[in-house]
């Protein structure tokens, strides 16, 4: 278990120091895949726990990343740099620093149980660097990208918990994930209009008459 | 059995609009549905004496005092709002244009707001309030432009953060189950919680409950995280923002008050602190850009934060605050729906948002210049309406309990809140009339919902019948730690 939660740390830190938006998307899928692998590595095998493992791997982990990217390259090139934040200094050793009060939150709350320590850890910091990303974006694409790496983190520590939740409400939170994400895509689609409507304000009369 | 066919209701409305897409029949399914719902909310408070509390769908659903107030509060606003939107088709064709995605997707909020006020699973009441939040998003840049999507992408970014903190608090809240002996089960049904006999208190626990009181804090607008709330009451066409603060927020409440009624017995402290805290910030908040805001309709956003911090610190204070939490919050719900539908009508008349450009409404437009004066009261805490007696007795709470320092600093903000916002409306409503008296014709669907409001604002003040008020003494008394 403790060599998926590294590749996790991985796959979240390293597109923090990556000046790419694909980079970014791919770290995001691949946590997601790394959650649904912990996941089948646990025993539970109910419904719930089958519905979650074919959520994350699947839906999280392929679809996702792959809807967004799609939508992006419409309007970003390949090559368009995306800095989840800012690259100096300060910023970096914010984000190592937030990391760190994660594994300390972990190391707290079970000071003798080194693979909870690890679990705890590792979502601690997940949800952080998640916020953190959130605060430094401007940019629609990277604040999306703020809360799936947040999602990331919130799914870490539910199998952390290992109490699954029973079948229909596990299906209820993977459809509005699912439905969350199409309604992102649905504005990161919109948004190129949008900042051309909004350089030549031709939406000022129509604006007058609404419900 | 009849407050979950008010769930059907509005999807099979929304069914029907996408199979038969004529825009008459579309607005009329919208009325219809806001008609049976509220017919079918009011034979539910009617069971409540024969029948209490019902447990439906699995356990799923539950039917108690609690829902079945929220049930008829909604059900009554969305009637308003519907009412309002008919009369808008009605008086101006142009804003049908479609109508048909809005009206379904008004009538798919509604069946999510129901079913979460309904629902007695703490996470499946979650995923409602998100799919109202997901529903709700394209309705705030319906048919307008960029500063309304991206005030819709800001709600979007902001409720997805603070549903997502909420549900981080959840999962801390099943962790802390696991430390209770004899109660080692995990559950996310409100019932089951509430007979639980002990939930002590520790490290999990307290996580849990502060994130979730901060997640629904911020769908409630409450400071620290308010930001989405001024630019997208603002932005949003009038009949969503009315949606968004008076049946959206109730659904949000309804959801502390579960929290509440689950853990007041074992986590008073916290409560209280984080509560009280977030209500105190929100009311300066409310306080300082209500004294320096031009435009009516973010000021009214505004006081809307004002009254999120009011019933925090009324639900922070506890059990003796609860009748008067529970006044305060219908009064709030009513006055906000009344405004804001008031403000739609004076912008669609004056294109403008601007408090200076407007003076001598009542002449202009006698039923909203009479609907605005009377709205304002009201959401001033004047007597004789509901929100002037909610307040006093949350302020008796806090003399009860010897907050003074609460108590001095609540009464100085409300204070300054008061003279501002007297000092913006009122030469609005008062003076010579801005487009030199013309009378504006008001159509009966603009006016008669908001009658309707007025009038149980003030029966709420002045009388209430002994059922009504058996009825909310019930809903106090789950709210002061009752068993569901």
């Amino acid at each position: 278990m403790t060599y998926l939660l590294i590749f996790f740390m991985l796959a979240m830190t390293l597109p923090l120091f990556v000046s790419s938006w694909r980079i970014a998307l791919t770290g995001v899928g691949i946590q997601a895949l790394l959650l649904g692998l912990i996941l089948l590595r646990s025993d539970e095998r109910s419904p719930s726990a089958l519905l979650q493992a074919i959520d994350l791997i699947v839906v999280r982990g392929a679809l996702i990343p792959l809807y967004l990217m799609v939508i992006v390259r419409k309007f970003l090139p390949k090559d368009q740099s995306l800095d989840l934040i800012p690259p100096n200094l300060i910023l970096w050793t914010g984000a190592i620093t937030l990391i760190n009060l994660g594994f300390w939150f972990g190391q707290f709350v079970f000071p003798n149980d080194l693979s909870n320590l690890l679990f705890l850890g590792t979502a601690s910091a997940a949800v952080l660097i998640g916020l953190f990303i959130l605060s430094n974006q401007k940019i629609p694409i990277g604040q999306v990208i703020g809360i799936l790496v947040l999602e990331a983190g919130i799914v870490l520590f539910e199998l952390m918990t290992n109490h699954p939740l029973d079948l229909p409400a596990q299906a209820a939170v993977s459809l509005i994930f699912l439905l969350l994400t199409l309604v992102f895509g649905l504005f990161l689609k919109r948004f190129p209009a949008i900042e051309k409507q909004e350089q030549s304000n031709t939406w000022v009369a129509e604006e007058r008459e609404v419900l | 059995m009849s407050a979950l066919i008010c769930i059907l209701i509005p999807l099979f409305g929304a069914l029907l609009t996408l199979l038969d897409p004529k825009l008459k029949r579309s607005i009329r399914v919208l009325l219809l549905v806001a008609i049976i719902d509220v017919i079918l909310a009011m034979v539910s408070v009617e069971a409540w004496r024969n029948k209490g509390t019902e447990h439906l769908g699995f356990n799923y659903f539950i039917i108690d005092s609690t829902s079945r107030l929220f049930l008829l509060l909604i059900t009554f606003i969305f009637l308003g709002i519907s009412l309002y939107i008919y009369g808008r088709v009605v008086m101006r064709p142009i804003v049908a244009k479609n109508i048909h995605s809005f009206i379904r997707l008004t009538l798919v909020f509604f069946s999510a707001s129901i079913l979460a006020v309904l629902s007695n699973h703490l996470i499946l009441m979650w995923v409602f309030i998100e799919a109202t939040t997901l529903s709700a998003t394209p309705l705030i840049y319906h048919r307008k432009g960029p500063p309304a999507f991206r005030a819709a992408w800001k709600y979007l970014l902001f409720s997805t953060l603070g549903l997502g903190l909420t549900f981080l608090g959840f999962l801390c809240l099943a962790k802390g189950m696991e430390f209770h002996p004899g109660t080692e089960t995990v559950t996310y049904f409100i019932s089951e919680l509430t007979l639980r006999p002990s939930l002590t208190p520790g490290l999990w626990q307290h996580l849990g409950i502060a994130l979730v009181l901060f997640g629904f804090g911020t769908k409630l607008g409450m400071a620290p995280m308010y930001a989405w709330l001024p630019e997208t009451y603002d932005e949003a066409p009038p009949s969503v923002t009315a949606l968004l603060a008076a049946i959206q927020f109730n659904c949000a409440v309804l959801a502390l008050f579960r929290i509440i009624q689950i853990y007041r017995p074992f986590e008073q402290p916290i409560i209280s602190a984080v509560l009280t805290t977030m209500g105190l910030a929100s009311i300066v908040i409310a306080a300082l850009n209500i004294v320096v805001i031009t435009n009516y309709k973010r000021l009214i956003a505004y006081a809307s934060i004002n009254h999120a911090g009011v019933i925090a610190i009324g639900l922070g204070l506890g059990k003796s605050a609860s009748y008067g939490v529970i006044l305060y919050i219908l009064s709030n719900a009513l006055v906000k729906a009344l405004l804001f539908l008031t403000c739609g009508n004076i912008k669609a008349r004056f294109h403008t948002k601007i408090i200076a450009d407007l003076h001598g409404l009542i002449k202009d437009m006698p039923y909203s210049g009479w609907f605005l004066m009377v709205g304002i009261f009201a959401l001033l805490g004047f007597a004789p309406f509901g929100s002037f007696f909610g307040e006093i007795m949350i302020m008796n709470t806090m003399i009860e309990q010897k907050a003074w320092v609460l108590f001095i600093a609540f009464c100085a903000l409300i204070t300054v809140i008061f003279v501002a916002t007297g000092r913006s409306v009122f030469p609005m409503i008062w003076g010579e009339p801005t487009s030199g008296g013309t009378l504006e014709r008001e159509t009966l669907y603009a006016v008669l919902p908001k009658l309707f409001f007025v009038a149980i604002l003030v029966s709420l003040g002045i009388y209430l019948p002994a059922s009504a008020n058996t009825f909310l003494q019930a809903v106090a008394l789950t709210l002061s730690g009752g068993r569901v």
